[in-house]
């Protein structure tokens, strides 16, 4: 009788003891494999496009530049595009973009620079949508490459938090006077 | 295995199962993003070539013994619909009309041969075979009846499409040619499908 009770006690605390450790291999593992906390804040994510027109081939249309979780302590996201005159005349070419949303208009910066790195624009997204002032002369047959940066500048407030834009970037072309 | 090891092992595992479960609950949390923007759109249909406004051909003096006038136009479309584009004319019909013969292809160029060069120019297909200038104008007056070619074996023009069209026109050995003018503009015009 003393016998079966002293194993009904030892059974408990094998019980007992096995549980315990249960939980402890199962809260190492779990500290273990916690996924690291997040920077506390969603970034904003742009894309550009770009679509050729009768006188301009792009070498590859579709989009330039992609930045995702942009943050006003992250890197610019870099892209770029390169387009040719396929008329018979040398062309004076202006560029814009067009964003899909005005979400960013004020958030977001952009650079716009030319064949030979002078800088085209450089503002916010929303001046952007104008036409660029200086043009950039392009000769029949010949590739021009493009240089596009687009940033959140450090003093930003936190409205640009998970905002996705689209830009549709923009050609107007008119010939050299002779 | 005695009856404690048993035991062990068995809660040992149910701890293990927790983890599991954990582990999920714990993945369900981290996937968080945005959609600030729903927007709907209408898509559009436009296309433009590569002329800048300037004629494919403007020639003078020609004879049945000239080289054959071959031009090329490169079309792109600029819309985002899938589109059906046709070639016609509205231009109305001149003196040389009977005694000019047009032949029409379709094809790729690469794209630093500029208008209206046919350099590199690589044939599709025939869209329109040799016939007269007079034949094409009656023919070919307007979307209804007009010349339909879609970009290689596409069935539609997408966006961002391009395809060269070369025009080949040869004065025919005809006494009743000499001295006259012929004059054709043509039109692409996408609609969309």
């Amino acid at each position: 009788m003393e016998r079966r009770r002293n194993n009904q006690r030892t059974a408990t605390r094998i019980r007992i003891v096995g549980f315990m450790l249960g939980m402890a291999v199962a809260a190492a593992v779990l500290g273990a494999s916690k996924i690291p906390a997040g920077a506390g804040a969603l970034g904003a994510d742009i894309s550009m496009v770009v679509a050729p027109i009768g006188e301009l081939a792009v070498k590859h249309p579709g989009r330039v530049l992609a930045g995702t979780t942009l943050t006003p302590a992250s890197d610019p996201a870099t892209g770029g595009f390169t387009v040719l005159d396929q008329t018979m005349f040398p062309l004076l070419l202006r560029l814009r973009g067009i964003p899909d949303t005005p979400g960013l208009d004020r958030a977001l910066w952009v650079e716009l620079t030319g064949p030979d790195g002078e800088q085209l624009f450089r503002g916010s997204l929303g001046d952007f949508r104008d036409w660029t002032q200086d043009p950039v002369t392009l000769k029949p047959g010949v590739w021009s490459t493009f240089g596009l940066e687009a940033w959140i500048p450090g003093d930003v407030g936190p409205g640009y938090a998970g905002r996705m834009v689209q830009v549709d970037l923009g050609f107007r072309v008119t010939k050299v006077a002779s | 295995m005695n009856r404690a090891t048993r035991l062990l092992a068995a809660l040992i595992t149910t701890g293990l199962i927790a983890v599991a479960s954990g582990r999920v609950t714990f993945a369900a949390f981290t996937a968080t993003t945005a959609s600030p923007a729903n927007a709907i759109a209408s898509g559009t249909v436009s296309i433009a070539d590569n002329d800048a406004g300037n004629v494919m051909w403007n020639v003078t003096n020609q004879l049945p013994t000239s080289p054959a006038i071959v031009r090329c136009i490169r079309v792109t479309y600029t819309g985002t619909l899938p589109a059906t584009v046709r070639l016609y004319t509205t231009t109305a019909a001149s003196a040389l009309d009977p005694y000019l013969n047009v032949t029409v292809e379709k094809g790729t160029m690469p794209a630093a041969t500029t208008f209206s060069n046919c350099t590199g120019f690589t044939s599709q297909a025939t869209i329109a075979p040799t016939g007269t200038l007079q034949a094409f104008k009656t023919a070919r007056t307007g979307w209804a009846n007009g010349l339909q070619a879609f970009p290689g074996a596409q069935t539609a023009w997408n966006a961002s499409d391009t395809l060269v069209y070369r025009f080949t026109v040869q004065v025919q050995t005809v006494f009743a040619a000499q001295g006259l003018t012929g004059l054709v503009g043509f039109t692409w015009e996408a609609q969309n499908q």
